[in-house]
């Protein structure tokens, strides 16, 4: 989280001074301008959540979700190709936040429980699992752009994500393990016995998929935009097999910008 | 406009990610439990798959009862079936050693299960020379012409907690110095973040006569420890040797530190009265508060009134304790012929260990026990 707010800062500390270097010359501005590149700063939260898709068979219910506050900064460039500016390529730079929490009721899950002595409890768990997700990522999105009118403008094209931080863990609760396999001994929980795991180790530092959104110009300078960022890779390692079904990431981001 | 698509998809996107499929059939394929008419004590070892059933010398097991728990939706059949059995009743008197397959709801997984079907007196010396397994705990194995029984203890429980990386490191191990050959060692142990949340952050080394069921471990570990094998003979003395090391640190079940409580180790033999065969004394038996379970006729236990008290030592250490009567009560001698009492044996290195107070650290060395009779 410190290093959230650290790199946070940065970011801003990094925009304004952009934003003011911009400020006092105009000239950089007017260069741009003539070259076909606008800049813009974008503020958001992103709402949705982390999930497999379609949902497994092991997933017989979602009893509860909360979203996470997942505010994201990002600034970027874009270039436009012709002569009208319809068409156009941005990268951008955005600090991403994705995080949720939930509930489910699930059937024959894969768990593994560690302890601190590295050793393992492992089976399948029937009952209610809670899962918090919360990530802190890099993104770079590089985005086809396209203009309709002088207020309305389109984008997709994929993103490139690193993750700083990232926690996956939670607990489970009402219901029994089977350990360590299908034919294994039954552990009752109820009440309020919970077991506690944590896959945070396991997740994986690169992650990508595909975004597509809008933005509308409100008035010279600001513009509100929703985007949908789509996971296209699991967001557990390669060897992690714990969880039998991949997950991905699915946000829809809301804010405004500030285009100079 | 553009925005309405983009939430149109947005709604398209989580519609088709909530939709829940069809519940897959179960994949489970186990026995969690085996009850039925006149079975003493019923021991199932899920690792190696084998079920021991004791029942009483005479008992007649061309119809014996069988009623098996099995994982939701999974389905038995006896590997080879016998002209006499009609399930829940099995005919084992052709063959005391049967096979049972268990399916799962989906089919996909199978078990079988060796059952059998013993008659067995309750042996008297314990010298815990030998192991029936060794992976993933030593289960230690009481053994006389008549047959050979399981001691239980809690290391299926421990095995829970994930913290033990070896054989070693659960709280009951034999161990290769002994008083006279090998002996059995006790050691309280931390449970770590497993046991903690659920009030159980140490587990005690112990080693019983009886059945420890860990599908209720977690939920009631006190109801899950069943203590005793029927005994038709009146216990005078319970002898052996020991050696005693406590643990620094005494703490409860929350882990909180008590402060001028020091640990103490536990060795103890009770009858009791079972007026049916699936009675067992259990965890309970020597509550915190009141008086202890009024079944108890008889008790020889370590530290109590009138019996020698354990000391701490690393020298072997002989204790001699004396069966005396409890509750006012007398053993009716045509009920301990017909196998209406039950004999508790259990050793355990911390005696607040059922209700998870001890001292991680502290350890019971336990070597040639003898229950001397009338």
């Amino acid at each position: 989280m410190k290093k959230y707010i650290l790199t946070l800062a940065v970011a801003l500390a990094f925009g304004t001074g952009i934003a003011q270097a911009q400020w006092s010359e105009h000239k950089g501005l007017l260069w741009s301008s003539l070259h076909g590149l606008e800049y813009e700063f974008k503020a958001g939260v992103n709402f949705g959540g982390t999930s497999p898709l379609p949902l497994p068979h092991e997933i017989r219910s979602i009893d509860s979700y909360r979203p996470g506050l997942a505010i994201t900064i990002e600034g970027n460039a874009t270039k436009w190709i012709d002569e009208a500016k319809k068409w156009g390529v941005s990268v951008g730079l955005r600090l991403d936040s994705k995080s949720m929490t939930t509930q489910a009721t699930v059937k024959n899950y894969g768990m593994e429980i560690f302890s601190e002595t590295g050793g393992k409890i492992q089976g399948l768990w029937t009952g209610g699992v809670e899962t918090k997700v919360r990530m802190s990522l890099l993104t770079i999105p590089i985005l086809a752009n396209y203009k309709i009118g002088e207020r309305w403008k389109l984008v997709f094209g994929p993103y490139l994500s690193y993750m700083m931080s990232g926690d996956f863990d939670g607990n489970v609760y009402e219901g029994h393990l089977r350990t360590p396999d299908a034919t294994g001994s039954r552990v009752n929980f109820t009440g309020d016995n919970v077991a506690t795991y944590d896959f945070s180790e396991d997740l994986r530092r690169f992650q990508w998929g595909l975004q597509v959104g809008g933005s509308w110009r409100a008035y010279k300078h600001l513009t509100v935009h929703a985007d949908l960022t789509w996971g296209l890779n699991d967001i557990f390692q390669k060897d992690f097999e714990t969880i039998t079904f991949a997950m991905y990431p699915i946000y829809l981001n809301l804010g405004f910008g500030y285009v100079f | 406009m553009n925005i309405r698509k983009i939430f149109a998809g947005l709604l398209l996107t989580l519609a088709v990610s909530s939709c829940i499929q069809d519940e897959a059939l179960n994949v489970e394929a186990a026995i969690d439990d085996c009850t039925g008419e006149n079975i003493q004590l019923a021991s199932i070892d899920a690792t190696h798959k084998e079920i021991e059933i004791y029942v009483l010398d005479g008992t007649d097991v061309s119809q014996q009862e069988l009623n098996f728990t099995l994982a939701d939706g999974a389905t038995i059949q006896a590997d080879e079936t016998e002209a006499g059995d009609q399930p829940p009743y099995y005919d084992f008197s052709q063959r005391t050693l049967r096979r049972f397959t268990v399916t799962s709801e989906d089919g996909n997984t199978t078990a079988t299960y060796v059952v059998r079907i013993n008659k067995m007196e309750l042996p008297t010396h314990y010298s815990f020379e030998n192991l029936r397994a060794t992976t993933p705990y030593h289960i230690f194995y009481l053994t006389n012409e008549s047959g050979i029984m399981q001691w239980a203890s809690g290391n299926p429980g421990y095995e829970l907690s994930g913290m033990a990386l070896d054989e070693t490191q659960y709280p009951t191990v034999q161990d290769p110095i002994g008083h006279s050959g090998k002996c059995v060692r006790l050691t309280t142990r931390s449970t770590g973040s497993f046991g903690l949340p659920l009030g159980m952050p140490i587990a005690c080394g112990n080693l019983f006569v009886g059945s420890f069921d860990v599908q209720n471990a977690v939920t009631a570990p006190r109801q899950a420890t069943h203590f005793g094998f029927p005994f038709t003979k009146i216990p005078q003395r319970i002898t052996g040797w020991y050696k005693y090391q406590k643990g620094e640190t005494f703490t409860d079940e929350n882990n909180e530190v008590l402060s001028g409580q020091t640990d103490i180790g536990d060795i103890y033999a009770v009858l009791y009265e079972a007026e049916t065969s699936d009675y067992t004394l259990d965890g309970d038996l020597f509550p915190l508060t009141g008086g202890i379970n009024p079944n108890i006729v008889l008790m020889a236990r370590i530290g109590e009134q009138g019996q020698q008290e354990m000391k701490e030592t690393d020298e072997w250490t002989y204790f001699d304790l004396s069966f005396e009567a409890q509750n006012g009560k007398t053993v009716d001698p045509e009920g301990l012929a017909n196998g209406k009492y039950k004999l508790a044996i259990a050793f355990a290195s911390s005696r607040g260990g059922g209700y998870f107070r001890g001292a991680v650290g502290s350890e019971l060395y336990i070597d040639e026990v003898e229950i001397i009779c009338e």
